[in-house]
């Protein structure tokens, strides 16, 4: 006999023995610890980084606030406390990486438990232009493939992976790729916002733990069919993207409005608002609806004004009755189902249907600076 | 997770999107911590898709994340065999771990026999030897991953695992296999 026919028949050990040796015995310890040093997870980051890795180093003497932040992303009109709060969730970065002969430059980043948007600077190989695109194609982190014999699309993914003890976890996220106005776009450089949006329940992308960014690539592809387009850079580059807020806390203020109920008389159908939750990133409606009379149309919860205590409004989520297609601010979560509890009847009849729809915030909230909030622009609920 | 082998039976391709959104680091880390080749990985991978897209609805498994795992340490075992190149990557040092524990070069074993007492050995083990040991030639951990996961030394672990390997010498020795 030979060894690997032990190895073989380990193979097919019982499923529970299997599961058991999974789970991780130092995680209980783990959770346990009440605070993190961030510069000692610096120090161990940086010892056991692998070659492609980044350094982590605390926050960066300039701020994240400099000039331009973000390359303009979120404006410039911030409030003192909103432009201390960007200083307390975010870190800068202080080195580039360079895989394929191209460059990435990670610049600032800012998160909350499930949002992280991160500002960075691609340069591809020298001769590789990096062009301003036309409105039927995008820049993408990462490439989709079409399979001929399994007819599916298969991609390498933006992905967020951190340790569970041994176990290499990945982060459930998805992701959205913005592209900034670029003075040339004859040349090689662009620089993007990345945002990540967390689909793991037991996740935090402020949280401690050293997680770990995996950028496949830059590459062009046709916005709606998802095809690829064009390859630009090769990579992956890997990208130290831990942002540990010690004491953040949960960061949500949950507005009850008591099953609001809003009638559209033009197309004939009501809808039920139960909540609405936000946090410095996002604002996410909870609400039923009827049926509407028309098949096309399908019901949004209605808008959300934002009206801060200095006076200034963000509205959020006035699509009317779509809830399809691409604006700047939507995103879905997916980890909450977007149709749950539906109960469809014959034609006609009346349906019940439940989503949740998330909404990017245009900049970052300062949740106690909030003063009320206008459903529907009808209905103003006092919040603070 | 019933979704996705649902998904499969149906013969829905969205289900091979789901598993592999799900799984596929999962899958990567087991195939690649026995072969320690990015491309072998990447090869073995993309075959445990096809085998699960094969596979599924004959198998309908109970639990889908050990029945992925299994077919992914099949595969790579696979490529391990039928490598004649293989260097002296993981699992060879695991391998030659493994040799203390035949007791007999010169047995052969049913392999369904050897299934069924390796199985009860690991069955009698104390919780940490069962972990250390899985982790060690199932997952194909290194001395230092088990290490740093078990909050001890590499020493502490390397006398685990010898003295685990003496017991399943034993164990076979005294199910008649003598040296």
């Amino acid at each position: 006999m030979k060894s690997i026919e032990i190895m073989d028949a380990l193979t097919d050990m019982d499923d529970e023995m299997l599961l058991r040796a999974e789970a991780d015995p130092s995680r209980k310890r783990m959770g346990t610890r009440k605070t993190v040093n961030f510069r000692w997870l610096g120090r161990i980051a940086a010892i056991a980084a692998v070659v492609m890795l980044l350094t982590l180093t605390a926050f960066a003497a300039d701020g994240i606030i400099n000039g331009e932040w973000f390359g303009g992303y979120f404006g410039t009109t911030l409030s003192d406390n909103q432009k201390e709060f960007v200083e307390n969730s975010g870190r800068t970065f202080t080195e580039s990486l360079s895989v394929n002969g191209a460059t990435i430059t990670p610049i600032s980043a800012i998160s909350d438990k499930d949002i992280y948007y991160l500002h960075l600077r691609l340069e591809a190989p020298e001769g590789v232009v990096l062009e301003d695109l036309g409105d039927d194609c995008c820049y993408d982190f990462q490439p989709y493939y079409y399979h001929p014999d399994l007819h599916y699309y298969e991609l390498k993914r933006v992905q967020i992976k951190t340790y569970w003890g041994t176990a290499l976890h990945t982060v459930s996220c998805s992701h959205s790729v913005k592209t900034l106005p670029d003075e040339d776009p004859a040349d090689n450089v662009k620089e993007f916002v990345l945002i990540l949006q967390n689909e793991d329940k037991d996740s935090m992308l402020n949280g401690p733990g050293q997680k770990t960014l995996y950028i496949p690539g830059l590459f062009v592809r046709k916005i709606w069919d998802q095809k690829d387009v064009e390859t630009k850079i090769v990579g992956p580059f890997k990208i130290d993207m831990t942002n540990y807020v010690e004491d953040a806390g949960d960061q949500k203020l949950v507005i009850d409005l008591d099953d609001l109920a809003i009638y559209n008389e033009k197309y004939d159908f009501t809808t039920t608002v139960e909540k609405v939750v936000i946090t410095p990133f996002a604002l996410t409606r909870y609400f039923t609806a009827t049926e509407p009379n028309y098949w096309d149309i399908s019901p949004t919860g209605g808008s959300v004004r934002l009206v801060m205590k200095d006076g200034k409004s963000i509205l959020v989520g006035d699509h009317g009755e779509y809830n399809f297609g691409r604006d700047e601010g939507y995103l879905t979560i997916s980890e909450v189902s977007r149709i749950s509890g539906l109960k469809f009847g014959e034609k006609n009849e009346h349906w019940i249907g439940y989503e949740n729809t998330s909404y990017l915030l245009p900049e970052p909230i300062v949740l106690d600076d909030i003063d009320y909030i206008v459903i529907a622009n009808e209905h103003t609920i006092d919040v603070n | 997770m019933a979704d996705i082998i649902e998904l499969l039976e149906r013969r829905d391709e969205q289900g091979l999107v789901l598993l592999k959104e799900k799984y596929a680091n999962y899958c990567y880390s087991i195939i690649y911590h026995l072969l320690r080749s990015h491309e072998q990985t990447e090869e073995a991978l993309s075959d445990v898709w096809l085998q699960i897209w094969n596979s599924i609805p004959h198998a309908r498994p109970g639990q889908l994340r050990p029945y992925l795992a299994k077919t992914a340490r099949n595969t790579a075992l696979h490529y391990v065999k039928h490598n004649t190149a293989q260097k002296r990557s993981g699992i060879m040092v695991l391998l030659d771990e493994l040799e203390e524990c035949i007791p007999d070069p010169q047995w052969e074993c049913d392999r369904e026999v050897l299934k069924e007492l390796l199985r009860q050995f690991i069955n009698s083990l104390e919780q940490e030897e069962q972990r250390i040991f899985l982790r060690r030639y199932w997952y194909g951990d290194t001395i230092k991953e088990l290490a740093k996961a078990s909050k001890c030394t590499e020493n502490r672990i390397t006398g685990i695992l010898f003295r685990t390997r003496n017991k399943l010498r034993k164990y076979l020795e005294l199910e008649g296999y003598e040296i």
